[in-house]
Formats: C-alpha cells, structure tokens, sequence
C-alpha cells in the first residue's frame, strides 16, 4: 500500500472509502455507471470542482470522490460535507511536480493524473486537516 | 435595466426539437436538480402532479428521460430540448447585454459570498452568524430576482422558493439551510445558478 496521490480534504473524517477508481467526463458516463449497479465499488474521479452531473450519483450513494480542479468551498467540496462522503480535490501525484493552475491549459496535467489514477483499487484517507490522500491497495 | 420586450418565454423551435413552455417547465426542473422525483417537479413548477405525470410519460417514451424508481434523469435528448428552449428564449436578452450586466453583478456580488458563507456554516457546525449571513445574502438575492422578473418573469418562482426557505430556517428547520434533498437555501440557489448560466449561455459543466 502506498500513498500515489493527494489533493485538498473537503472535509475531515474517519470514513475510509476503498474502491476501483472510475474516471466520468460527462452526463452520460454517470448515468451508465448508476444503471451498472456498480455505484458503490467505485471512486469516482471527476475533473472539476464545480461539476454538477454528478448529483445524482451523490444522491444515489457514491463512497468517495476525487476532483482534479476547485477548493473545498465549491460546489461539490459542500456536497461532499452534506452527504458525508470523503472527497479529496485538486489533485495530484506525489511523484510528479505536474500541478493544477489555476485558468491555465492543464490538459496535459489532468490527462496524467487520469491515466495513473484510473481503474486503480484505492482507498482514500481524508484524515487530515487539510490534505487528503489517495492509498493504493491492490 | 432595459432588456428586449420580446424576450418572454414561449415554443421555440432549434434543431427540430419543439417544446412549449410546460414542457419546458418539467424538463427544466430536472436539468436544474439533475435528478428529481415527480413531487418537487410539481412544486417548482406549479404544475400538478398529475400534468407532470403526463408530462414524463410522453418524455419517457421519446428517450427524453430515464425514471430511476419515481426521480428521474434527463438524457441527452432530453438535455438537447432544454438548452434549445433556453438559446431559442433567450437569445434577444443576450443580445441585448443587460441580462449580462445583471448576471455578472451576482457573480460577484452575490454568488462567492454566498458559497463562502455555505462553508463557514457547514465546518462552524451550524454557526448561528454563518447562518444569518446566508439568509441575508438570500434577503438580497430576493431583491435582486426583482430586478429582472419582468423580462424572465419564472424568476418569481425562484424568490417564492428562497421565501419559503428562508420561512423554514426562521422556524429552526437547519435541514432548509443547506440539505441537498429538500428545497433548501442553499439548494435553490443552486439551482438559480445553473439556470442563469443556462440563460446567459454559459454552461459550467467540465
């Protein structure tokens, strides 16, 4: 087991997710994913903070989120405290200086982070104050 | 502010969708929730159960929506008649500039203090200050609405919802502060923002 990724904790808590992460780009990725009946064994990696297609994912049960861009105090780093469920946002990997700037062309910096990250067992450790930390587990 | 008297909401046709108002009205209410059961159709719509009911079969047999056990979700068809009806509706207030000016003001007037506060409530533990500074943003996001609820006159909805809210709050129901489940401040106001920038042609989706 080792840490592969980090970002900032919406909220802290105790709750330590584990699942296959799953990378959804847009409406219909979501909606496929609820029908699979498969919600709940995955982590569900999204590229913004303010996404909104996810909802009804969140409503519907999700165990964990992670966001590659946007702070605690958006959209859903206060879903995530709502419905109680870990969210770790911005992130990046720990063994890459590639960063999230903030209204610059991070293409290249989220299509990394996308590739290392999807379909990994992970659990996400949202324990501290103020970062949160993806553990690969498998 | 003087915004195109044409402007008023009514069928519009792009793409070779054609939806009238009541249909968009339902169809909206979900884009806007992102998923919604019959009940809170009705309430935000001021439709009946009933015609909403009606409504959705019809959607459901076009593939315009999807029931997921009484809430239901839009499908891209579904999406497509939303945004067509908004670009159709719209577009003379976008053109005009005003409906621009006012969006912007909320942005940043309105809107980040807001989200602030929602945080400071949320990690306080349900600071009464965070809370009071939330329902007096709402005070003046009602003031606001009034602002342009001739030119998009369903904005009154959107008041009567923060009024109801703000009622509950007052009465000590926290869960209509900021509850993703019910028609909370915090809820409403979401879906206020998602409908503007639909308005304004700015969808935020990543």
């Amino acid at each position: 087991m080792s840490v592969i990724a980090q970002g900032y904790n919406s909220f802290e808590t105790a709750k330590q997710p584990e699942g296959e992460i799953i990378f959804l780009p847009n409406p219909q990725s979501v909606i496929k994913l609820i029908q699979s009946g498969k919600l709940r064994q995955h982590i569900l990696l999204v590229q913004g903070g303010t996404t909104t297609f996810l909802s009804p994912a969140l409503t519907m049960g999700a165990i964990g989120v992670v966001t590659l861009s946007g702070a605690p105090e958006s959209h859903l780093g206060i879903l995530s405290r709502e419905f109680q469920m870990p969210c770790v946002m911005t992130t990046h990997l720990v063994d890459s200086d590639s960063r999230y700037v903030t209204g610059g062309n991070n293409d290249a910096h989220f299509k990394s982070v996308i590739d290392r990250l999807q379909g990994r067992r992970v659990r996400l450790d949202c324990s501290g104050v103020e970062y949160g930390k993806i553990v690969e587990v498998a | 502010m003087t915004i195109a008297a044409n402007a008023r909401p009514g069928p519009r046709e792009e793409g070779g969708t054609v939806i009238d108002a009541a249909t968009f009205d339902v169809l909206n209410a979900i884009y806007l929730r992102k998923m919604a059961p019959v009940p809170h159709i009705a309430s935000v719509t001021e439709l009946s159960e009933a015609q909403v009911s009606d409504l959705l079969q019809r959607e459901l047999e076009e593939a315009a929506v999807l029931d997921m056990g009484g809430a239901f979700l839009l499908l891209e068809p579904g999406t497509a008649k939303v945004l067509a009806f908004y670009r159709g509706t719209y577009a003379a207030l976008r053109a005009e500039g005003g409906i621009l000016r006012w969006y912007d003001k909320f942005e940043t007037a309105l809107n980040q203090q807001f989200i602030r506060a929602v945080s400071e409530w949320q990690t306080s533990d349900g600071d009464d200050r965070a809370r009071d500074k939330m329902a007096k943003l709402v005070e003046r996001m009602v003031r606001h609405l009034g602002q342009v609820v001739d030119e998009i006159p369903r904005y009154g909805k959107y008041a009567n919802r923060f009024e109801r809210a703000l009622a509950l709050v007052d009465q000590g129901e926290q869960d209509f502060v900021c509850k993703p489940t019910v028609d909370s401040m915090h809820n409403v106001w979401f879906e206020f923002h998602e409908d503007i920038l639909a308005v304004v042609g700015r969808p935020r989706d990543v």
